[in-house]
């Protein structure tokens, strides 16, 4: 079966800088690539960096004969090619990367441009499943995976979700690991840290943090999925506030549980050690072969607990209205005084006053 | 016999060692014998650092009963369930002891530490441990059919020890890691740089104490493969003499010289050896004998592959029936229409650059040249020299096989039409005379008016993949341009008839050649003009100037 992944990579310079051995990680994530790659030679990728202000085709870029790469990749290294690459990319005079990088001021926008790169790839994808269905009359199946360093910007909410959609009609499945340092880890680190004969370490969950989530969590599998019903904005505004960081409904979380992809939430503090054993254990296998296999923290959203955003102010909020016509929210504040929709130009008539 | 049948045949331990150190034969195993769950089961066990039983097999799998969602599943279901979780362990440790990939190791009575004690990938361990956790302190539903405290004959199957085979756990980690031994990439690197430096690609700068590329060593660069792999052999045969080796002398003569040049050849990969004694494929670690058997490999193939693809006769029994008729059909790949627009279904840059001599092209894709055959394209390809039968000859060899046979259908259908009305006219003419005031007049008169007659006529051209409009256009833009011919000639006026006439006698005895003779009459006088070959110029002027 055709299989084709597209790795996109949030490219977090501050992250990175503080956190991360860049070259180990590339390590990592070149030889996932080549797991991925070993199993199968109708097995393609293609990676995608995202930089704060837009995203750039990593690999396989044809005009520079990766064709030649890809076909000899069992035998070939990936992981000089990347860095070399991502050398060129950063470097030079009129850089806007590291202009924005450099730039003190906080008028410059410091999330990645997830969506962007979300975006080529289904556009991508949309091309490949038409070449392999229609013209090969072969099977397939495509999958876009994200590695996040960090939580996701408000601002790209509807693009996100946009994209999220349209990977859904295509029914290309979106995996997303997100990496973070768990300041915490000291603190439990009697109770619960188990430790191989390497010495090497895992964070697991807090046992008070599990009991909760067991207590306001539904578990399934990731195919049986229960929406939440819907509510009225006044009996909404008093359901106990949910506080778990860990659990937070996270945009790309409920694009994985849409798509029936994973998504993880690696918390450690030590990425160098932890990141290639989760990269193969959970994503390196697709959709149809997870089934079978044990794969840990597969996790049911929780609907309940997410946080949408407000599309004039690109807060987060709890509770709101939303346009009939083309379900966008805004936030009460602001609703106030709104005749028309921002996105779709329809007359705003409220329908909840209080 | 495939490489499958021939590793799980009857080899000895030491062969199938041998073939398990190299990394496309692992590669291989790896992709076509194990199934996606299998090859991630692999994927967990390469990195670990111990044994492994068939109860660890099974704790990394997770089979779901089927159950109606919603409800829980009946104990048969679970059963069911059961019984495919484990039969899809024992399968897949069956095949690793089929290719030996896995062997079984002794442990005398103890007990096993399996994968929940000391996993290699502490992930693994924790997040089996979070799994059972999540589902609420109980175990995987599975795990509820466990038997109780006796261990029957197959708990203790389940507890075996196995191990992955360390060259093929090796190889494998090594792909995945992109390691190879520094070793072998030093000595290659070395032989390379020897090469080099005697083909004189390469020379030895001590300023800066690094190679540099030669002037000779960047044409290298610039030819194909097949020019290559010839200036490989010419440099070789050069080299050789050099060193006193007569090469085509010592061929005639000493058949150990044979040997060492075939020997130097087997290096280079241009050709293989194969033991005689053995029946089955060559074994690794080949070596020179006496009774050795050499063939020729795939790259000495394409050495002598000519530009269009095209086998030679020498390499002809070693290529496939497959792939000669793949060759063919790939050299079939124009469709000319009526309207004059050809579509070129090729990647080939040869093609495309032949096609660009007479047609104009209009948009090149990835697998296509769509162009139009115009008179000025066509004109042109004239001027150079190209005639209009070499281009009909071309369009007509390489016509698509789709158009061919529609051509063959057409043919069929106007045959078995031209039969149906040949049976008509039998009938016709039988039922007497009266029916013969019916016939077309122009029948009447030999004229071909009826249909069978046209098909006739049509079927003439059976064999023409071209459109006849298309093709009488062509040899029409020839004519077009032959039509008018310009020579060099002299022009010479006479005033008096006289000395015209004298002009004319003098010619016939000197044999000038005359074009043309003109009488014109300009402002009331008769001019007489005659054009003479510029060949005969001098007798020309010998006249004149008399």
């Amino acid at each position: 079966m055709n299989d084709l992944l597209n790795l996109i990579i949030d490219f977090n310079m501050e992250f990175m800088e503080k956190h991360l051995n860049f070259s180990k990680f590339i390590q990592d994530v070149s030889m996932f690539l080549g797991c991925y790659q070993l199993q199968s030679s109708l097995n393609n990728f293609r990676i995608y960096i995202s930089f704060p202000h837009d995203s750039y085709l990593l690999f396989p870029i044809h005009e520079l004969g990766d064709e030649r790469l890809i076909k000899k990749f069992a035998f070939a290294d990936l992981k000089h090619v990347l860095l070399d690459r991502l050398v060129k990319l950063l470097g030079g005079e009129n850089n806007i990367i590291m202009q924005n990088f450099n730039n003190p001021a906080g008028t410059v926008k410091r999330q990645c441009s997830l969506s962007t790169a979300m975006m080529k790839s289904i556009c991508f994808t949309k091309q490949w499943i038409e070449q392999v269905s229609i013209k090969q009359v072969e099977q397939f199946s495509a999958r876009i995976m994200v590695i996040k360093f960090q939580s996701e910007d408000p601002s790209q909410y509807s693009s996100l979700v946009n994209a999220i959609f349209a990977a859904q009609k295509l029914k290309i499945t979106i995996d997303s690991l997100t990496i973070s340092i768990d300041p915490m880890e000291s603190q439990n680190h009697s109770s619960n840290n188990h430790l191989n004969g390497n010495g090497q370490q895992i964070q697991n969950h807090n046992q008070q943090q599990h009991s909760q989530y067991q207590q306001n969590t539904q578990i399934s599998t990731q195919s049986q999925m229960n929406t939440s019903q819907h509510e009225h904005p006044m009996q909404a505004q008093h359901q106990p506030a949910r506080q778990q960081i860990q659990l937070e409904a996270s945009l790309l979380q409920q694009a994985a549980n849409l798509t029936s992809g994973a998504a993880i939430n690696l918390k450690t503090h030590r990425i160098e050690s932890d990141l290639f054993p989760t990269l193969l254990e959970v994503f390196s296998s697709n959709r149809a072969t997870r089934d079978k296999l044990k794969i840990p923290l597969i996790e049911m959203v929780d609907y309940q607990s997410m946080n949408s955003t407000c599309i004039c102010c690109n807060k987060n909020i709890n509770l709101g209205y939303s346009c009939s016509y083309c379900l966008s929210l805004y936030c009460p504040e602001q609703s106030t005084n709104r005749d028309f929709c921002q996105i779709c130009n329809k007359k705003l008539k409220k329908v909840w006053s209080y | 016999m495939n490489l499958f049948d021939y590793i799980s045949s009857d080899l000895p331990s030491q062969q199938k060692t041998q073939l398990y150190q190299e990394k496309s034969v692992c590669l291989c195993l790896f992709r076509v014998i194990f199934d996606q769950v299998e090859q991630q089961l692999i994927y967990r066990i390469i990195f670990m650092d111990q044994n492994f039983t068939i109860q660890d097999i099974q704790e990394m799998l997770h089979i779901k009963p089927k159950a109606i969602p919603g409800m829980n599943p009946s104990p048969e279901e679970m059963k069911e369930a059961k019984k495919q979780h484990e039969d899809l362990s024992e399968k897949f440790i069956k095949k690793l002891q089929k290719f030996e990939l896995a062997v079984e190791i002794e442990t005398q009575g103890m007990s096993t530490p399996g994968l929940g004690r000391n996993p290699r990938t502490p992930s693994l361990q924790q997040n089996v441990s979070r799994q059972s956790d999540i589902m609420g302190g109980n175990t995987p539903i599975l795990s509820q059919m466990t038997s109780g405290i006796y261990e029957t004959e197959k708990d203790i199957q389940n507890k075996r020890q196995y191990k992955l085979k360390p060259e093929f756990q090796f190889e494998l980690t090594n792909l995945i890691e992109k390691k190879s031994s520094s070793k072998i990439q030093e000595e290659e690197k070395q032989q390379v740089e020897k090469w080099e430096n005697q083909a004189r690609y390469i020379e030895f700068d001590v300023r800066i104490s690094q190679y540099q590329l030669t002037v000779n060593g960047f044409q290298y660069i610039l030819m194909d493969t097949p020019s290559q792999v010839q200036n490989i052999l010419l440099n070789y045969i050069q080299t050789a003499q050099q060193s006193g080796r007569d090469v085509y002398y010592k061929l005639r003569e000493k058949r150990e010289n044979i040997l060492q040049i075939l020997s130097d050849f087997k290096e280079i990969g241009l050709i293989g050896t194969s033991s005689k004694g053995s029946q089955n494929l060559p074994p690794l670690g080949m070596s020179i004998g006496r009774k050795q058997k050499f063939f020729i490999t795939s790259l000495l193939q394409s050495f002598l592959q000519s530009q269009t693809g095209q086998n030679l006769k020498i390499v002809e029994q070693s290529t496939s029936l497959v792939d000669q008729q793949k060759q063919q059909i790939l050299d079939k790949f124009i469709i000319v229409e009526t309207n004059f627009k050809v579509f070129a279904y090729t990647s080939s840059d040869l093609y495309r650059q032949l096609l660009k001599q007479f047609i104009r092209v209009e948009c090149f894709f990835p697998n296509l040249v769509v162009g139009t055959l115009t008179r000025k394209s066509l004109q042109k390809a004239y001027q150079r020299g190209i005639s209009s039968q070499q281009i009909l000859h071309f369009l007509e060899t390489h016509t698509h096989i789709t158009a061919r046979m529609n051509k063959m259908a057409q043919q069929q259908s106007n045959m078995s039409a031209q039969t149906y009305e040949y049976s008509q006219s039998r009938q016709a003419t039988t039922q007497g005379t009266e029916d013969a005031k019916n016939m077309p007049i122009a029948d009447l008169f030999g004229l071909s008016s009826s249909r069978s007659a046209r098909l006739q006529a049509a079927n003439k051209d059976s064999y023409n993949y071209i459109p006849p409009n298309v093709r009488q256009q062509i040899e029409l833009w020839e004519k077009e341009l032959k039509s008018l011919s310009s020579k060099p000639g002299l022009l010479i006026e006479f005033d008096s008839k006289d000395r015209y006439n004298s002009f004319i006698e003098y010619a016939k005895q000197k044999k000038i050649l005359i074009y043309k003779i003109l009488e014109k009459e300009f402002q009331q006088k008769k001019e007489y003009l005659v054009i003479v070959d510029v060949q005969n110029e001098k007798e020309a002027y010998e006249f004149t100037f008399m």
